[in-house]
């Protein structure tokens, strides 16, 4: 199960139409890190509507995973909220 | 100020820090050690929040035995999502925060909703504000309480020419009114660029502390000094409590994600900022700059950590360079035992700390 848990945790794209999706992490989650290879970060809630995705997914230095917050730097990936 | 005095950066070497232990919490099949929320409850209890199972869990401090969990509402009238982090007014009465929403909760020990605030309706945008504010829960940055007022504290929100970025709010419970206290310093410079140069969990994220004399004391992440904001006298004070080196910390403008990465790894942080109820003393944590390190390789990004030690009176007192490790800093706290710091436990079944004790120098 806590493996499962970790699944969750490193996310798995999900469905469509107007529901969230979570975004994938090709890479072994590190706790705390997550590989500049991955393509998205685990954690954030990405909509499938464009315009749900009004948050910045930033990496917790310091801690675990990623989060959506309300402000972010331009460059970040866009997301909904948190899982 | 005295940044440039390096006798002013050394300080006195009056105190040192020593390993004294490791403590363990066994986590069950359906808890896992990845927490950014966790208090300790007295000397007695460490909750911690486990989103994913939207439960706040109570390990006995002594033991490590988990006693109670506290399972939350996912749907139905008692619903409550998003959660950041918790404060226990008492153990029937827990206020639990949604950043995302900007909403407080407080719900019983069955997790039975009993009130809801909305903030947002407070706060800028939506309120007319001098400043924009977002808290964001986090161990070192948690939810606290005092006198009838919560502390909320976390980043800036969205910002615009009519506001400035702060990060505190003291919310009143009694009257649902809220202010909003200590706005960035200096150092983070134009106001309407800070989301985009400064990292949000490097450098907006602001750590702060209580003392015994209702002042907040905020370590912004940038800054070589601390702030403190004395909620008796509606003052601030700032106080050098940097780093013996050089810091030098400047702002980037991120232009990949390669590049935010090593904006994080070859600059210092300013961390946790604690105080020591105990021993009178503060801890604050500095996140020290790496440049060995490969970018496809996570376990050689695992920056160091030094602890400075001021005390009562903000005078620096020591400095102590903590052993290699992966440290999940924004997980410290200060018990009896000591400074407590989580650390990656290579066992998934346990949450671990590094227990730190702070010894007076012999002369």
């Amino acid at each position: 199960m806590k493996n499962m848990i970790k699944i969750v945790f490193v996310a798995i794209v999900a469905a469509i139409a107007g529901y969230g999706v979570y975004t994938s992490q090709k890479s072994s989650i590190k706790l705390g890190w997550s590989s500049i290879e991955v393509e998205a970060l685990a954690g954030c809630e990405v909509s499938s509507s464009g315009s749900s995705n009004g948050g910045y997914c930033s990496s917790n230095y310091g801690g675990s995973g990623d989060s959506c917050t309300t402000t972010g730097d331009s460059g970040a990936v866009r997301c909904s909220g948190n899982f | 100020m005295g940044e440039r005095n390096n006798y002013y950066r050394k300080g006195a070497n009056e105190y040192t820090i020593e390993l004294v232990g490791e403590k363990m919490f066994l986590l069950d099949s359906m808890t896992a050690q990845t927490v950014n929320y966790m208090q300790l409850l007295g000397d007695t209890s460490l909750a911690i929040f486990n989103s994913p199972m939207n439960n706040i869990c109570l390990f006995d401090w002594t033991t490590g035995k988990e006693k109670l969990k506290i399972n939350l509402h996912k749907e139905g009238p008692n619903a409550v999502r998003g959660i950041r982090g918790f404060y226990f007014q008492s153990k029937d009465s827990i206020w639990l925060y949604n950043e995302w929403k900007k909403e407080l909760y407080l719900v019983d020990a069955d997790g039975n909703l009993k009130e809801k605030r909305h903030l947002q309706d407070l706060l800028y945008p939506i309120a007319k504000q001098l400043y924009s504010v977002s808290p964001f829960p986090q161990t070192n940055v948690p939810i606290r309480k005092v006198d009838n007022k919560l502390v909320l504290q976390g980043m800036n929100d969205v910002i615009s020419d009519e506001v400035f970025p702060a990060v505190t709010i003291l919310y009143d419970l009694n009257v649902s009114k809220l202010d909003i206290k200590n706005p960035y310093p200096a150092v983070y410079s134009n106001k309407n660029k800070i989301n985009d140069e400064w990292n949000t969990f490097a450098y907006r994220q602001v750590p702060y502390t209580l003392n015994d004399k209702k002042e907040i004391v905020s370590g912004f992440p940038a800054s070589d000094s601390i702030v403190v904001y004395n909620m008796n006298t509606d003052s601030y004070t700032s106080v050098f409590a940097g780093y013996s080196e050089e810091t030098n910390i400047k702002p980037y403008v991120p232009t990949s994600r390669t590049a935010t990465q090593r904006n994080y790894l070859e600059q210092y942080q300013y961390t946790s900022i604690l105080y020591d109820t105990y021993r009178n003393l503060y801890y604050r944590l500095v996140v020290l700059p790496k440049t060995d390190y490969d970018l496809n390789d996570a376990a050689t990004q695992h920056k160091d950590l030094a602890v400075i030690i001021l005390s009562k009176d903000f005078k620096k007192v020591g400095e102590y360079q903590l052993e290699h490790d992966q440290y999940m800093y924004i997980n410290s706290f200060v018990a009896s035992d000591g400074l407590c710091i989580n650390v990656f436990s290579e066992d998934d079944d346990y949450l671990k700390f590094k227990v730190l004790k702070v010894t007076k120098n012999e002369k």
